[in-house]
C-alpha cells in the first residue's frame, strides 16, 4: 500500500547489513556497499562504461524484435491451425531443449563475426518463450468465438485477425516479458565468453582484472537495464490488453 | 467445544443486522443488509426468497460466520457468531468440493479435520447414491452428484444447522427437482435447523415450514409466510392447490417489490402483502428492534 | 481506383491459394507432416554443410555427427578428456544440487510471503532487488567469494531455479479460492489444516510450473557457468572442444545436453501426474 514505507525500508536495509556482514566475515573478497556506492558514482559518468551499456542494449533488442517478428506469427498459427503445427513444431521441439548458451560455440564457429553471433544467442534466447507461448495462446482461444465469427460472416482470415489474434494477446504478452528476461540473460553469458565489448564483458574484465568493486556495479547495472525493460513490456501489456488488466 | 446436539440446539437469532460494503465517504457505501431482525427456531426449515442482489447471500454469509455485520449481531443458542464452526455447515453456490480430494475424501474432511471418527462416511456416500464414485475426483461428477457430495460432506459433521446458498441455481430444472426432494429427505433424518437461500419461488415454498421475502436496496424483510404443507413433502406437492395459492401470493409480492422500487426512490414506503397473517409479525419485529442508530 | 481494386484481386486469390494449400495439407496424414518436419531440419543441415555456406564449411554433417554421437556413446573420450557420461554426470549433479536446495527454500518461503502481509513487507523487497540479476551475471562474483568453483558453480544453479518457484508460489497462493478457505473453515479446519488441506493442493499447478521453469533454467545457468568457469560438466565440453576446434565433440556436447534437459522435462511432467492425479484433464479448479 502507499502508506508503508517501513516494510520495504527494513528489507533493503536488511539486504544491504546481511550483504556487509557476508563480506565482513566468510567473503573477504566481497566489496562493501560504500565501496560499490563509490565505484558506481565514478563510473556513471564514464562515457565508456555507457557505451558498453549502449552495446548491450542493441545486442538485446535488435534480436528480441526479431524474434518477436518471427515467433509470434509462426506460434499463432501453429496454435491455430494444426497442420500448421505438424510442419514446423517438430523441428522447432528438437532444437528447443538446447540451451542457447550451448549454441556459443557453434555459433562463433558457423556466423562470421561476433555481433551477429551474439545477436543470434539472445535471438534463441527470446524466440522459444514467445513462440511457446503464442502456441499456447492460439491454442486456447475458445473455438465457439470462431464460430460465432464466422456466423457472423467472417472468411478465415478474418476470423483468424479478430479472434485468434485478440484471444492470444495475453498468452503472448506473457511470452515477451520471459523472452525479454531471458534475451538479457543470453546475452550476459554471451558477452562474457565472446564479447569484446557490453556490460557482460565489463562484468568478467572486472573479475579478470582484480576490480571487485566493478562487477558488483556490472552486475547491478545489467540488473537495472533488464528491470526496465520487463517494465517496458509490461505497459505494453497493460496497452494492447486492457481487457485482461482491469481487476489486476 | 461440541456442538450441542441435542433437539434443543440450533436456534437463530438475527437482531439488528446490517452490512455495507465499500468506501468510507455515505455515497460510495452499498447497504446489503439493513436492520434485519430474524428468529429460527431448532430443528425450523426456514428459506430466503428474494431477487438477486438483495443481501440474502450476505445474511447467510454473516450467520456462517464468513462476514462480519457492521452492525447488530448474530446468536446461536445464545452464543454470539464470531467466525464458522463445525457446527454450522455450509453448502455454496458452486459447489466448493476441493478438486485435489477425492469424493471420499471431500466427505470425510470435517470429521478428520477435527479428530472425529470417519466411519460414518461410507453410510453417507451410500445415502447419497455415491458409493460408486468414492474414488473419483469431483472433476468426474455431474452437477448433480456434485451438489449430492457437497452436502453429504456437511452431513457427516453432523452439524445443528445447514446454511445453503442457492446449491441448485446451477443445475437443470429435472435434477434441481430431484435434488430438491433428495434434500428434504436428508434433512429429516437430521434434526438440524436449515437456512436455506434462493430466488427459486417454488424452491422455496417446497423446501420450508417459513419463507422469508426479503426486500433489495436496503436488504431487509419485507414479510415472512408460514408454509401449511404436510411433511414429507414429494413431487406431487408441487401441485396442490395450497402450494398454487402460496406460489400467487409470493409472486404477487416480489413483483410489487420489483415495481416499487421507484416509489422507495421517491421516498414512499414499500407497499406491504395485504393477506397472510405473518408478515405482520415480521414488519413489526424490524420496526420495534430496529431503532437502534442506523443511518 | 483501380490500383486498390487490383491489390484487393492479388489478395483474394493469394488467400484462396494459401487455402486450397491449407486443404491439400490436412489431406495428408499427421504422422507424416511430423516427419517432413523433423526431416527438413536434417536436409537443410546436411544442405549447408554440402555447399559450405559460411562456417559450415568446416563443420560436421549429419551423418558425420551420428558416428561421432555412436562413438563418444560407445566410451571414446570427448574434448581433453573423460567420457561424456563423467561429464553428463557432473552436469547432472549440479543441476540436481542446485533445484533441490532452490525447492526446499523457495516453497516455504513462497508460502509465507503468499499468505503473511506482515512477512510479505520484509521478504518481498529485497527479494524483489535481487530478482533481475541475471544468475549468470553472478559468475565472477561467486567465483570470488565462494571457497571452491564447484560450490559457486551450484550455488549459480540455485540461483537460477530460485526466483521461478518463489515467483510461482506466491502466485499460486494468492489466486487460491477464498470459498475453498471459506469451505473447510466451516467444516472445522484451523489455520494449519486450511494450509495444508486448501492452500498448498491449490497452488500446487503454480508451483509445478515454477518448478518446471526453474529446472530449465537450471540447466541453462549450469551450462554457461561451466563454460564460463572451465569445470568439468557438459558446458566445459563444448566450449573446451571450441578451443581445440574439435567441431565434432561441440555438437556432440550440444546434443547431450539437450537430451538430458528434454528427459529431465519428461521426468518432472510424469511425476506432476503421479502427484496431482485431479489435475489430469480436469478443466476446472486449475487456472492459468
Amino acid at each position: 500500500m502507499t502508506g508503508d514505507r517501513i516494510g520495504p525500508a527494513t528489507s533493503l536495509l536488511g539486504l544491504g547489513t546481511v550483504w556487509w556482514l557476508v563480506g565482513a566475515t566468510v567473503a573477504p573478497g566481497l566489496p562493501t556497499p560504500p565501496v560499490v556506492a563509490g565505484a558506481a558514482a565514478t563510473v556513471a559518468t564514464d562515457p565508456s562504461f555507457l557505451a558498453s551499456a549502449a552495446t548491450s542494449a542493441v545486442r538485446v533488442y535488435v534480436p528480441f524484435l526479431l524474434a518477436v517478428a518471427l515467433a509470434v506469427p509462426v506460434g499463432l498459427l501453429a496454435g491455430w491451425h494444426d497442420p500448421f503445427a505438424d510442419l514446423t513444431l517438430p523441428a522447432l521441439e528438437l532444437l528447443r531443449p538446447i540451451p542457447p548458451i550451448a549454441w556459443i560455440p557453434a555459433v562463433i564457429l558457423l556466423i562470421p563475426g561476433t555481433e551477429p553471433g551474439i545477436m543470434f544467442i539472445t535471438f534463441l534466447g527470446a524466440f522459444f518463450p514467445i513462440l511457446l507461448n503464442a502456441l499456447e495462446g492460439g491454442r486456447s482461444v475458445d473455438r465457439e468465438y470462431a464460430k460465432a465469427a464466422r456466423s457472423l460472416g467472417t472468411d478465415s482470415a478474418s476470423t483468424f485477425r479478430h479472434v485468434a489474434v485478440p484471444g492470444a494477446l495475453p498468452s503472448i504478452t506473457t511470452g515477451l516479458s520471459v523472452g525479454m528476461g531471458l534475451a538479457w540473460l543470453n546475452l550476459v553469458a554471451a558477452e562474457m565468453l565472446a564479447g569484446g565489448s557490453g556490460l557482460g564483458y565489463l562484468t568478467w574484465s572486472a573479475y579478470t582484472g582484480g576490480s571487485y568493486p566493478h562487477i558488483v556495479v556490472g552486475m547491478l547495472s545489467i540488473a537495472a537495464l533488464g528491470a526496465a525493460s520487463t517494465a517496458a513490456v509490461g505497459r505494453l501489456d497493460r496497452w494492447l490488453v486492457p481487457w485482461a488488466n482491469r481487476s489486476a | 467445544m461440541s456442538p450441542g446436539r441435542e433437539s434443543s440446539g440450533g436456534r437463530i437469532a438475527i437482531e439488528g443486522l446490517t452490512k455495507t460494503y465499500g468506501g468510507e465517504a455515505d455515497d460510495e457505501r452499498v447497504v446489503a443488509v439493513d436492520d434485519l431482525d430474524l428468529e429460527i427456531e431448532p430443528g425450523e426449515f426456514v428459506t430466503v426468497l428474494g431477487p438477486s442482489g438483495c443481501g440474502k447471500s450476505t445474511l447467510l454469509d454473516c450467520v456462517a460466520g464468513h462476514v462480519e455485520p457492521t452492525e447488530g449481531r448474530v446468536t446461536v443458542d445464545g452464543d454470539p457468531v464470531t467466525g464458522p464452526d463445525p457446527s454450522r455447515g455450509v453448502v455454496f453456490q458452486e459447489n466448493r468440493l476441493f478438486p485435489w480430494k477425492t469424493v471420499r475424501e471431500n466427505v470425510a474432511f470435517g470429521p478428520s479435520v477435527r479428530g472425529r471418527s470417519t466411519d460414518r462416511v461410507p453410510e453417507l456416500l451410500e445415502r447419497m447414491g455415491l458409493s460408486s464414485f468414492a474414488d473419483s475426483y469431483p472433476s468426474d461428477l455431474s452437477g448433480g452428484m456434485a451438489q449430492r457430495a457437497e452436502l453429504a460432506r456437511l452431513l457427516a459433521n453432523e452439524p445443528s444447522i445447514m446454511l445453503m446458498d442457492e446449491p441448485f441455481s446451477a443445475l437443470d430444472a429435472m435434477t434441481k427437482q430431484r435434488m430438491q426432494v433428495e434434500l428434504l429427505s436428508a434433512w429429516r433424518e437430521t434434526d438440524a435447523t436449515a437456512l436455506f437461500v434462493t430466488h427459486d419461488v417454488e424452491e422455496a415454498i417446497l423446501l420450508a415450514d417459513r419463507v422469508v421475502v426479503m426486500t433489495a436496496r436496503p436488504g431487509t424483510v419485507k414479510t415472512v409466510v408460514d408454509v401449511p404443507l404436510e411433511r414429507p413433502r414429494g413431487h406431487d406437492a408441487r401441485t396442490t392447490e395450497a402450494f398454487t395459492d402460496l406460489k400467487r401470493r409470493l409472486l404477487a409480492s416480489i413483483h410489487d417489490e420489483a415495481g416499487s422500487e421507484f416509489a422507495a426512490e421517491a421516498g414512499a414506503r414499500p407497499a406491504t402483502l395485504a393477506d397472510g397473517g405473518d408478515d405482520g409479525d415480521g414488519d413489526d419485529a424490524a420496526d420495534s428492534s430496529g431503532g437502534g442508530g442506523s443511518p | 481506383m483501380s490500383g486498390a481494386a487490383t491489390v484487393a484481386r492479388v489478395r483474394r486469390s493469394a488467400a484462396t491459394g494459401a487455402t486450397t494449400f491449407a486443404r491439400r495439407l490436412e489431406a495428408v496424414p499427421r504422422s507424416a507432416r511430423r516427419a517432413v518436419s523433423v526431416l527438413a531440419v536434417f536436409a537443410i543441415w546436411w544442405a549447408l554443410v554440402r555447399f559450405g555456406v559460411a562456417g559450415f564449411a568446416f563443420f560436421v554433417s549429419p551423418v558425420e555427427t551420428a558416428a561421432a554421437v555412436a562413438a563418444h556413446l560407445t566410451g571414446e573420450p570427448v574434448a581433453d578428456g573423460g567420457t561424456i557420461y563423467l561429464h553428463a554426470a557432473y552436469t547432472t549433479a549440479r543441476v540436481l544440487a542446485g533445484v533441490a536446495v532452490a525447492v526446499t527454500v523457495a516453497i516455504p518461503l513462497g508460502l509465507v510471503i503468499g499468505t503473511q502481509r506482515r512477512w510479505e513487507r520484509f521478504l518481498l523487497p529485497a527479494l524483489e532487488f535481487l530478482r533481475p540479476i541475471p544468475p549468470i551475471a553472478w559468475v565472477p562474483l561467486v567465483l570470488v567469494i565462494f571457497p571452491t568453483v564447484r560450490l559457486g558453480v551450484v550455488f549459480v544453479v540455485f540461483l537460477g531455479a530460485f526466483f521461478p518457484v518463489l515467483v510461482n508460489t506466491v502466485n499460486g497462493v494468492r489466486s487460491v479460492d477464498d470459498e475453498y478457505r471459506r469451505a473447510a473453515a466451516s467444516l472445522g479446519a484451523g489455520d494449519r489444516e486450511v494450509l495444508r488441506h486448501v492452500v498448498l493442493p491449490s497452488a500446487l499447478p503454480a508451483i509445478f510450473t515454477g518448478v518446471t521453469i526453474g529446472v530449465g533454467l537450471g540447466w541453462v545457468t549450469v551450462i554457461a557457468a561451466e563454460m564460463i568457469t572451465g569445470e568439468y560438466g557438459l558446458g566445459h565440453v563444448v566450449f573446451q572442444a571450441y578451443r581445440l576446434i574439435d567441431v565434432e565433440s561441440v555438437v556432440v556436447g550440444m546434443i547431450a545436453v539437450g537430451f538430458l534437459g528434454a528427459a529431465s522435462t519428461a521426468l518432472l511432467s510424469a511425476a506432476v501426474e503421479r502427484a496431482a492425479p485431479w489435475l489430469e484433464g480436469a478443466p476446472t479448479g486449475v487456472t492459468r
